[in-house]
């Protein structure tokens, strides 16, 4: 069956939250400034709180940080010796066409998510418009190698799962950050194990990860997959120029969230 | 597979994008006139030049993609070099061991080569160094990026102090790495040496061509060498950029938090209004279009940028150095790859630039150099050396009349410094227009000594020369 894949990455995200679990939370927050002699200039002197609650700071709920820096520190590697080599060889030689047309089709498959996530939100406009949106796209788009639909009116408007879950009230819950995929937290978490409950069922639908081989296929699709996402973001690890990226990284990735879900 | 980083990227640009007042000038073309937005947004991509239009400069021995290929090859390959081997580099800064980073676009012919040294913050790989190396390595240079002296990776492993601020030693420690580099890539065929850099790299640029002049032996002997929006003095553009963003921030930086959440409530609301925008650079195109940001709220952003870079520095000097500014001397060596930096973020983002110069900086340097600090104050101004610029004609300027990192009168004083080599720009704020087509002209009519002809460029007038 088809649902192996999915399963190992499963584990990999429970196995993740249990290390987190198991490593958590020493709060440095208060010890941090002070060794056995303290440094010139400590959250006090410099007047921030160290109530989590006051607004002399941004403060985000990270009771698993060492592993999810641990992780953030994988993923950076995983960067360097894969993921961007593997990239820049795609663009260098791979057609923009061709690439065009690959991501195309994979924005085509996701957009049924849209489509369900959308509903599941009761967003009656963006639904017909993702809906439409997959319907031209895969008829006249042939399968979603050209994207038409734009042109017609139904622009990409994206919508997870975990918005879903914000949607419903669903607090975001502790910050984490996951192998492959980044910076998330236990509510986005969850939301991205469903969106791939909800590719499965479509996938399988249309009968592509079948047979005796859906694990290769499933590898090769959501390799490649990830591979044009990769592609199509700017973002480099360790180039930010700080080495407070973690933080920085972790306060725009939740304002992007708070943002998208309406927080 | 991860979830969008450049929308991320993008929330951090979240004050800057449009202020709407676009309008065409009569002869200088770039059309942000207020100095802050043109800080923010810079040049939009339609403005820059065109690899069509710079063909006028390209000599046969280049060999680039043309614009519209299918393939995305980068022209420039990036390498690391170790300057100091025996240095000791943090766990917690396991990604900056392997040495300095740099980046070379070359070309399999003689060519002259020109050096770019980025400004405060910024790296080899910055938007505008490849916007630079790309333009001149098509008008035939072979063109070597260089990080800013500011940034960790050049701190740790290129610096000598590993405290930023003494533009003597800074730029040594720049000239270093050059000379190390080209001992390193000595196959490449260089003709003739050329010096750039923009915003606190154009000072460090001064200083570096200044330090080969008066150096025995080995010299670069650069040809020319072109200053872009630099800093007049270091100490009052710091404090200008510090109070930017300590005083624009409404309440005060105590009041950071409600800050934060006030901008994601305003962007928020726009976001449900026009989901179809997602949250790319479309979006906050058409936001700030619709609700431009208030001078305050860009200089907030303008300092909260500079503060991001600041606050960094800070905190790699004190872990290498064990001053117990930020970190207790004795907690430095338990710090690893996966300690929490939180709390020193914390701690260095209140404490300014200003500060550090002051309290970390000045008490290092007294000691080190026994020059006093006012003294070493002075080093840090342009005036210092104003003998020294004003008898040196490779060295030429290229200034906003509005940059905000200026004080009143400091463009004054460039003029003088600099007589008759001066450009100026009536709009552009801080390097808002360095990527504009007509400042693209410019500083390859500059570099080339080939000026572009009436009839290839019609609307190439407006800079005050």
């Amino acid at each position: 069956m088809s649902h192996k894949y999915l399963y190992s990455l499963l584990s990999l995200i429970i196995f993740t939250l249990l290390q987190g679990c198991s490593n958590s939370a020493i709060q440095e927050e208060s010890i941090g400034t002070m060794g056995a002699e303290s440094a010139q200039n400590t959250l006090e002197s410099v007047g921030v709180s160290l109530d989590p609650n006051s607004d002399t700071s941004v403060n985000i709920y990270d009771p698993w940080e060492s592993t999810n820096r641990k992780i953030y520190n994988f993923n950076a590697q995983l960067d360097d010796y894969l993921l961007i080599p593997v990239v820049d060889g795609y663009q260098a030689y791979i057609p923009r066409f061709v690439r065009q047309g690959i991501d195309n089709v994979y924005s085509n498959f996701t957009s049924v998510n849209h489509t369900v996530n959308a509903a599941l939100q009761l967003k009656g406009k963006t639904t017909v418009n993702n809906g439409m949106r997959f319907i031209s796209n895969t008829t006249m788009g042939i399968a979603g190698i050209f994207d038409i639909a734009t042109g017609m009116g139904f622009p990409e408007i994206r919508e997870d799962f975990g918005q879903v879950l914000g949607y419903w009230g669903v607090p975001e819950g502790p910050y984490m950050v996951l192998p492959f995929f980044g910076p998330s937290n236990l509510r986005d978490t969850t939301g991205v194990v469903a969106d791939f409950f909800i590719a499965d069922i479509y996938l399988d639908g249309f009968g592509m990860n079948r047979g005796t081989n859906s694990t290769a296929w499933g590898i090769m699709y959501y390799g490649l997959m990830g591979v044009d996402i990769r592609s199509k973001m700017s973002f480099r690890y360790y180039d930010s120029l700080t080495p407070f990226e973690y933080d920085m990284i972790r306060l725009m990735y939740t304002a992007q969230r708070r943002v998208l879900i309406g927080e | 597979m991860k979830s969008s980083f450049l929308m991320t990227m993008f929330l951090m640009t979240l004050f800057f994008l449009f202020h709407g007042s676009f309008s065409v000038a009569s002869e200088y073309g770039y059309p942000i006139k207020n100095p802050l937005s043109a800080t923010i947004i810079g040049t939009p991509e339609a403005l820059k030049a065109s690899q069509e239009s710079l063909t006028f400069w390209q000599p046969d021995y280049v060999n680039i993609a043309p614009a519209d290929s299918q393939f995305d090859r980068e022209i420039d390959n990036e390498y690391k070099i170790s300057i100091f081997p025996e240095r000791e580099i943090s766990d917690l800064f396991w990604y900056e061991k392997g040495g300095l980073k740099y980046s070379i676009a070359e070309h399999d012919a003689q060519a002259p080569l020109i050096f770019i040294i980025s400004g405060t913050g910024s790296s080899y790989r910055s938007s505008l160094i490849k916007n630079m190396q790309k333009n001149f390595y098509q008008a035939g240079f072979h063109v070597v990026a260089i990080s800013s002296p500011t940034i960790p990776n050049f701190m740790l492993n290129a610096s000598t102090s590993v405290m930023p601020g003494n533009m003597y030693e800074d730029s040594a420690d720049i000239h270093h790495a050059m000379q190390m580099i080209m001992n390193k890539h000595d196959d490449i065929q260089v003709s003739d040496f050329y010096l750039t850099g923009y915003s606190l790299g154009a000072s460090h640029a001064v200083y570096v061509t200044k330090f080969d002049d008066e150096k025995q032996g080995e010299r670069f002997q650069f040809k020319k060498v072109l200053l872009i929006n630099p800093p007049v003095s270091l100490t009052n553009s710091v404090v200008l950029l510090d109070k930017m963003f300590e005083d624009n921030i409404p309440g005060g930086l105590d009041n950071f938090n409600v800050y934060y959440k006030k901008i994601i409530h305003k962007v928020s609301k726009f976001h449900h209004r026009n989901e179809d925008l997602g949250l790319g650079k479309e979006f906050f195109f058409e936001m700030f279009k619709e609700q431009p940001p208030s001078d305050q709220a860009m200089k907030a952003i303008i300092g909260f940028v500079f503060r991001v870079a600041s606050s960094g520095m800070v905190f790699t000097a004190d872990v290498y150095n064990r001053q117990g500014y930020v970190i207790p001397k004795d907690r430095v060596s338990s710090l690893t790859a996966s300690s929490s930096l939180t709390v020193y973020s914390k701690v260095a983002f209140r404490l300014g630039f200003d500060d550090y110069i002051k309290n970390f900086y000045l008490p290092n340097f007294v000691g080190k150099s026994g020059l006093t600090q006012k003294k070493l104050m002075t080093d840090a101004s342009l005036e210092s050396i104003a003998p020294y610029l004003q008898q040196n004609s490779r060295i030429s300027v290229m200034h906003n009349l509005d940059d905000p990192i200026l004080m009143p009168g400091e463009i004054d004083q460039i003029k003088a410094l600099f007589p008759g080599r001066t450009t100026l720009y009536p709009y552009g704020g801080h390097l808002g227009n360095v990527t504009y087509k007509q400042n693209t002209y410019d500083m390859l009519e500059y570099f080339t000594g080939k000026k572009m002809t009436a009839m290839v460029n019609p609307a190439n007038k407006g800079a005050i020369k």
